[in-house]
Protein backbone atom coordinates (compact mmCIF):
# COMPACT_ATOMS: atom_id res chain seq x y z
CA UNK A 1 0.00 0.00 0.00
CA UNK A 2 2.88 2.28 -0.86
CA UNK A 3 0.69 5.11 -2.18
CA UNK A 4 -2.01 4.97 0.49
CA UNK A 5 -0.57 7.80 2.58
CA UNK A 6 -0.30 10.00 -0.53
CA UNK A 7 -3.89 9.18 -1.46
CA UNK A 8 -5.06 10.04 2.09
CA UNK A 9 -3.13 13.33 1.95
CA UNK A 10 -4.59 14.29 -1.44
CA UNK A 11 -8.09 13.43 -0.20
CA UNK A 12 -7.65 15.55 2.91
CA UNK A 13 -6.46 18.54 0.90
CA UNK A 14 -9.37 18.42 -1.53
CA UNK A 15 -11.96 17.76 1.18
CA UNK A 16 -10.66 20.72 3.18
CA UNK A 17 -10.89 22.90 0.07
CA UNK A 18 -14.51 21.81 -0.50
CA UNK A 19 -15.26 22.31 3.21
CA UNK A 20 -14.03 25.88 2.90
CA UNK A 21 -16.36 26.47 -0.03
CA UNK A 22 -19.23 24.90 1.91
CA UNK A 23 -18.58 27.04 4.98
CA UNK A 24 -18.81 30.15 2.82
CA UNK A 25 -22.40 29.28 1.86
CA UNK A 26 -25.58 29.76 3.82
CA UNK A 27 -26.68 26.27 5.00
CA UNK A 28 -30.17 27.04 3.71
CA UNK A 29 -28.83 27.77 0.23
CA UNK A 30 -28.83 25.13 -2.51
CA UNK A 31 -25.17 25.86 -3.21
CA UNK A 32 -24.40 24.47 0.26
CA UNK A 33 -26.06 21.15 -0.65
CA UNK A 34 -24.31 21.05 -4.02
CA UNK A 35 -20.93 21.33 -2.36
CA UNK A 36 -21.90 18.68 0.21
CA UNK A 37 -22.80 16.40 -2.70
CA UNK A 38 -19.38 17.06 -4.29
CA UNK A 39 -17.76 16.12 -0.99
CA UNK A 40 -19.64 12.80 -0.99
CA UNK A 41 -18.54 12.12 -4.57
CA UNK A 42 -14.98 13.02 -3.65
CA UNK A 43 -15.17 10.65 -0.64
CA UNK A 44 -16.19 7.81 -2.93
CA UNK A 45 -13.59 8.53 -5.59
CA UNK A 46 -10.81 8.44 -3.01
CA UNK A 47 -12.32 5.42 -1.29
CA UNK A 48 -12.08 3.46 -4.56
CA UNK A 49 -8.50 4.67 -5.09
CA UNK A 50 -7.56 3.61 -1.55
CA UNK A 51 -9.28 0.27 -2.01
CA UNK A 52 -7.04 -0.45 -5.01
CA UNK A 53 -4.03 -0.20 -2.70
CA UNK A 54 -5.45 -2.80 -0.32
CA UNK A 55 -6.52 -5.11 -3.11
CA UNK A 56 -3.04 -5.00 -4.58
CA UNK A 57 -1.58 -6.03 -1.22
CA UNK A 58 -4.09 -8.87 -0.88
CA UNK A 59 -2.97 -10.09 -4.33
CA UNK A 60 0.70 -9.87 -3.36
CA UNK A 61 0.07 -11.76 -0.11
CA UNK A 62 -1.90 -14.35 -2.05
CA UNK A 63 0.90 -14.86 -4.58
CA UNK A 64 3.42 -15.23 -1.79
CA UNK A 65 1.25 -17.76 0.03
CA UNK A 66 0.75 -19.76 -3.17
CA UNK A 67 4.47 -19.77 -3.94
CA UNK A 68 5.30 -20.95 -0.45
CA UNK A 69 2.58 -23.58 -0.55
CA UNK A 70 3.68 -24.92 -3.95
CA UNK A 71 7.23 -25.43 -2.77
CA UNK A 72 6.38 -27.24 0.44
CA UNK A 73 8.46 -30.37 0.69
CA UNK A 74 5.45 -32.56 1.47
CA UNK A 75 3.02 -33.22 -1.36
CA UNK A 76 0.01 -33.38 0.98
CA UNK A 77 0.69 -29.73 1.85
CA UNK A 78 1.44 -28.50 -1.64
CA UNK A 79 -1.20 -30.38 -3.66
CA UNK A 80 -3.99 -27.83 -3.11
CA UNK A 81 -1.69 -24.85 -3.67
CA UNK A 82 -0.50 -26.34 -6.97
CA UNK A 83 -3.95 -25.60 -8.43
CA UNK A 84 -3.07 -21.93 -8.58
CA UNK A 85 -0.54 -20.09 -10.70
CA UNK A 86 1.00 -17.19 -8.74
CA UNK A 87 2.36 -15.67 -11.95
CA UNK A 88 -1.03 -15.47 -13.62
CA UNK A 89 -2.31 -11.88 -13.59
CA UNK A 90 -5.74 -13.07 -12.47
CA UNK A 91 -4.35 -15.69 -10.10
CA UNK A 92 -5.96 -18.56 -12.01
CA UNK A 93 -9.33 -16.83 -12.06
CA UNK A 94 -9.66 -16.53 -8.28
CA UNK A 95 -12.28 -13.97 -7.31
CA UNK A 96 -11.48 -11.42 -4.62
CA UNK A 97 -13.35 -13.32 -1.92
CA UNK A 98 -11.32 -16.46 -2.60
CA UNK A 99 -8.06 -14.55 -2.75
CA UNK A 100 -8.89 -12.91 0.57
CA UNK A 101 -9.83 -16.26 2.10
CA UNK A 102 -6.44 -17.68 1.14
CA UNK A 103 -4.69 -15.04 3.25
CA UNK A 104 -7.22 -14.22 6.00
CA UNK A 105 -9.30 -16.49 8.20
CA UNK A 106 -12.86 -16.34 6.96
CA UNK A 107 -14.37 -16.06 10.43
CA UNK A 108 -12.10 -13.19 11.45
CA UNK A 109 -13.35 -9.60 11.96
CA UNK A 110 -10.79 -8.37 9.40
CA UNK A 111 -12.14 -10.74 6.72
CA UNK A 112 -15.67 -9.48 7.34
CA UNK A 113 -14.55 -5.86 7.32
CA UNK A 114 -12.62 -6.32 4.06
CA UNK A 115 -15.61 -7.95 2.37
CA UNK A 116 -17.94 -5.18 3.54
CA UNK A 117 -15.61 -2.59 2.06
CA UNK A 118 -15.31 -4.70 -1.08
CA UNK A 119 -19.09 -4.70 -1.51
CA UNK A 120 -19.25 -0.93 -1.10
CA UNK A 121 -16.35 -0.56 -3.54
CA UNK A 122 -18.15 -2.73 -6.07
CA UNK A 123 -21.30 -0.66 -5.89
CA UNK A 124 -19.39 2.58 -6.40
CA UNK A 125 -17.07 1.21 -9.09
CA UNK A 126 -20.04 -0.19 -11.00
CA UNK A 127 -21.94 3.07 -11.07
CA UNK A 128 -24.08 3.14 -7.93
CA UNK A 129 -22.95 6.08 -5.83
CA UNK A 130 -23.66 5.84 -2.11
CA UNK A 131 -25.55 8.52 -0.26
CA UNK A 132 -23.56 7.97 2.94
CA UNK A 133 -20.41 9.90 3.60
CA UNK A 134 -17.13 8.03 3.84
CA UNK A 135 -14.51 9.02 6.38
CA UNK A 136 -11.61 8.14 4.08
CA UNK A 137 -9.08 8.69 6.88
CA UNK A 138 -10.80 6.11 9.10
CA UNK A 139 -11.14 3.73 6.19
CA UNK A 140 -7.41 4.07 5.42
CA UNK A 141 -6.67 3.11 9.02
CA UNK A 142 -8.96 0.09 8.67
CA UNK A 143 -7.12 -0.89 5.48
CA UNK A 144 -3.82 -0.83 7.40
CA UNK A 145 -5.43 -3.03 10.05
CA UNK A 146 -6.56 -5.52 7.41
CA UNK A 147 -3.16 -5.45 5.73
CA UNK A 148 -1.42 -6.23 9.02
CA UNK A 149 -3.58 -9.33 9.44
CA UNK A 150 -2.78 -10.84 6.01
CA UNK A 151 -0.98 -14.17 6.22
CA UNK A 152 1.67 -14.73 3.58
CA UNK A 153 2.71 -18.21 4.63
CA UNK B 1 -22.32 -4.77 18.04
CA UNK B 2 -22.03 -3.93 14.32
CA UNK B 3 -21.03 -0.74 12.58
CA UNK B 4 -22.19 1.58 9.82
CA UNK B 5 -21.10 -0.95 7.19
CA UNK B 6 -23.39 -3.51 8.85
CA UNK B 7 -26.26 -1.05 8.75
CA UNK B 8 -25.89 -0.30 5.06
CA UNK B 9 -25.17 -3.85 3.90
CA UNK B 10 -27.43 -5.92 6.19
CA UNK B 11 -30.74 -6.67 4.51
CA UNK B 12 -32.43 -7.49 7.83
CA UNK B 13 -32.19 -3.90 9.11
CA UNK B 14 -35.61 -2.40 9.83
CA UNK B 15 -37.10 0.96 10.76
CA UNK B 16 -37.00 0.09 14.46
CA UNK B 17 -33.24 -0.39 14.24
CA UNK B 18 -32.79 2.88 12.34
CA UNK B 19 -34.95 4.72 14.87
CA UNK B 20 -32.88 3.30 17.73
CA UNK B 21 -29.68 4.37 15.97
CA UNK B 22 -30.98 7.92 15.60
CA UNK B 23 -32.11 8.03 19.25
CA UNK B 24 -28.72 6.71 20.31
CA UNK B 25 -26.92 9.30 18.16
CA UNK B 26 -28.88 12.17 19.66
CA UNK B 27 -28.18 10.87 23.16
CA UNK B 28 -24.44 10.51 22.41
CA UNK B 29 -24.28 14.02 21.00
CA UNK B 30 -26.01 15.47 24.07
CA UNK B 31 -23.77 13.50 26.44
CA UNK B 32 -20.71 14.82 24.61
CA UNK B 33 -22.01 18.37 24.91
CA UNK B 34 -22.47 17.86 28.66
CA UNK B 35 -18.88 16.62 28.95
CA UNK B 36 -17.56 19.52 26.87
CA UNK B 37 -19.45 22.00 29.06
CA UNK B 38 -17.72 20.54 32.13
CA UNK B 39 -14.29 20.66 30.48
CA UNK B 40 -14.39 24.29 29.35
CA UNK B 41 -11.59 26.55 30.56
CA UNK B 42 -12.40 29.48 32.82
CA UNK B 43 -14.47 32.27 31.24
CA UNK B 44 -15.77 29.96 28.53
CA UNK B 45 -19.46 29.16 28.51
CA UNK B 46 -21.59 26.78 26.51
CA UNK B 47 -25.11 27.24 25.24
CA UNK B 48 -27.29 25.44 22.75
CA UNK B 49 -26.91 26.86 19.25
CA UNK B 50 -29.06 26.63 16.13
CA UNK B 51 -30.05 23.01 15.54
CA UNK B 52 -29.17 21.13 12.36
CA UNK B 53 -31.63 18.91 10.54
CA UNK B 54 -30.86 15.21 10.48
CA UNK B 55 -32.56 13.26 7.72
CA UNK B 56 -29.98 10.87 6.37
CA UNK B 57 -30.59 8.38 3.57
CA UNK B 58 -31.07 5.47 6.02
CA UNK B 59 -33.83 7.47 7.71
CA UNK B 60 -35.51 8.29 4.41
CA UNK B 61 -35.27 4.69 3.25
CA UNK B 62 -36.99 3.43 6.42
CA UNK B 63 -39.46 6.31 6.81
CA UNK B 64 -37.91 7.57 10.00
CA UNK B 65 -38.89 11.19 10.59
CA UNK B 66 -36.32 13.94 10.26
CA UNK B 67 -35.24 15.48 13.50
CA UNK B 68 -33.34 18.47 14.71
CA UNK B 69 -30.09 17.85 16.54
CA UNK B 70 -28.71 20.68 18.63
CA UNK B 71 -25.36 22.35 18.07
CA UNK B 72 -23.29 23.69 20.96
CA UNK B 73 -22.01 27.24 20.91
CA UNK B 74 -18.92 27.95 22.99
CA UNK B 75 -17.95 31.54 23.80
CA UNK B 76 -15.54 33.28 26.09
CA UNK B 77 -15.44 36.75 27.62
CA UNK B 78 -13.01 38.06 24.98
CA UNK B 79 -15.36 37.49 22.08
CA UNK B 80 -13.79 34.22 20.93
CA UNK B 81 -16.13 31.45 19.95
CA UNK B 82 -16.37 27.93 18.63
CA UNK B 83 -19.22 25.67 17.61
CA UNK B 84 -19.78 21.93 17.83
CA UNK B 85 -21.97 20.74 14.98
CA UNK B 86 -23.15 17.16 14.35
CA UNK B 87 -22.10 16.21 10.84
CA UNK B 88 -23.66 12.80 10.36
CA UNK B 89 -24.26 9.38 11.84
CA UNK B 90 -23.99 7.04 8.86
CA UNK B 91 -20.46 7.85 7.77
CA UNK B 92 -18.53 4.77 6.67
CA UNK B 93 -15.50 4.30 8.91
CA UNK B 94 -17.01 6.02 11.96
CA UNK B 95 -20.03 5.78 14.22
CA UNK B 96 -20.87 9.42 13.72
CA UNK B 97 -18.95 12.67 13.38
CA UNK B 98 -19.19 16.05 15.06
CA UNK B 99 -17.25 19.02 13.72
CA UNK B 100 -15.62 21.60 15.95
CA UNK B 101 -15.13 24.88 14.16
CA UNK B 102 -13.15 27.68 15.79
CA UNK B 103 -12.92 30.45 13.20
CA UNK B 104 -10.67 29.17 10.40
CA UNK B 105 -9.67 26.09 12.40
CA UNK B 106 -11.62 22.93 11.81
CA UNK B 107 -11.50 19.73 13.85
CA UNK B 108 -13.19 16.38 13.25
CA UNK B 109 -14.47 14.49 16.28
CA UNK B 110 -15.52 10.93 15.48
CA UNK B 111 -16.91 8.05 17.50
CA UNK B 112 -14.91 4.93 16.72
CA UNK B 113 -16.99 2.58 18.91
CA UNK B 114 -19.39 0.01 17.48
CA UNK B 115 -23.14 0.51 17.28
CA UNK B 116 -24.78 0.98 20.68
CA UNK B 117 -21.46 0.69 22.48
CA UNK B 118 -20.21 3.36 24.88
CA UNK B 119 -18.75 6.08 22.66
CA UNK B 120 -15.01 6.36 22.05
CA UNK B 121 -14.56 9.87 20.78
CA UNK B 122 -11.39 10.71 18.90
CA UNK B 123 -10.36 14.02 17.41
CA UNK B 124 -8.01 15.41 14.78
CA UNK B 125 -7.50 18.67 12.97
CA UNK B 126 -8.82 18.69 9.43
CA UNK B 127 -5.27 19.31 8.21
CA UNK B 128 -3.78 16.32 10.06
CA UNK B 129 -6.54 13.77 9.97
CA UNK B 130 -4.32 10.73 10.35
CA UNK B 131 -3.00 12.11 13.65
CA UNK B 132 -6.18 11.28 15.51
CA UNK B 133 -6.05 11.16 19.32
CA UNK B 134 -8.53 10.53 22.13
CA UNK B 135 -10.91 13.42 22.70
CA UNK B 136 -9.92 14.64 26.16
CA UNK B 137 -10.18 17.73 28.29
CA UNK B 138 -6.59 18.72 27.51
CA UNK B 139 -7.18 18.21 23.78
CA UNK B 140 -10.25 20.47 23.93
CA UNK B 141 -8.42 23.20 25.86
CA UNK B 142 -5.61 23.17 23.33
CA UNK B 143 -8.05 23.29 20.38
CA UNK B 144 -10.06 26.26 21.64
CA UNK B 145 -8.76 29.63 20.35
Amino acid sequence: MRDLQAIAAAYQQIDNFLEGLRDAQDPADRAHDRIAQRQRINDQAYFVLAWGQLESDVDDACREAIRRGRTHREWRHRRAWSLYNPDDRRLSGLGFQDRLTLVLEKESPCWKLAMQHYNVRNQIAHGVLRSEGIDVTSVVQEFYLIQSALSRS
Amino acid sequence: MGNVLDDITDETIDSHHVQRRVDDWEARVKRLYAIVSEWLPERWTARTGSPVWMHEEMMRRFDVAARQIPTLLLTNGSGKSAVLEPRGLWIIGTNGRIDLKCGPRHYLIVDVAGNFEPPQWQAASAEQRLDRVDFTESWLRQALP
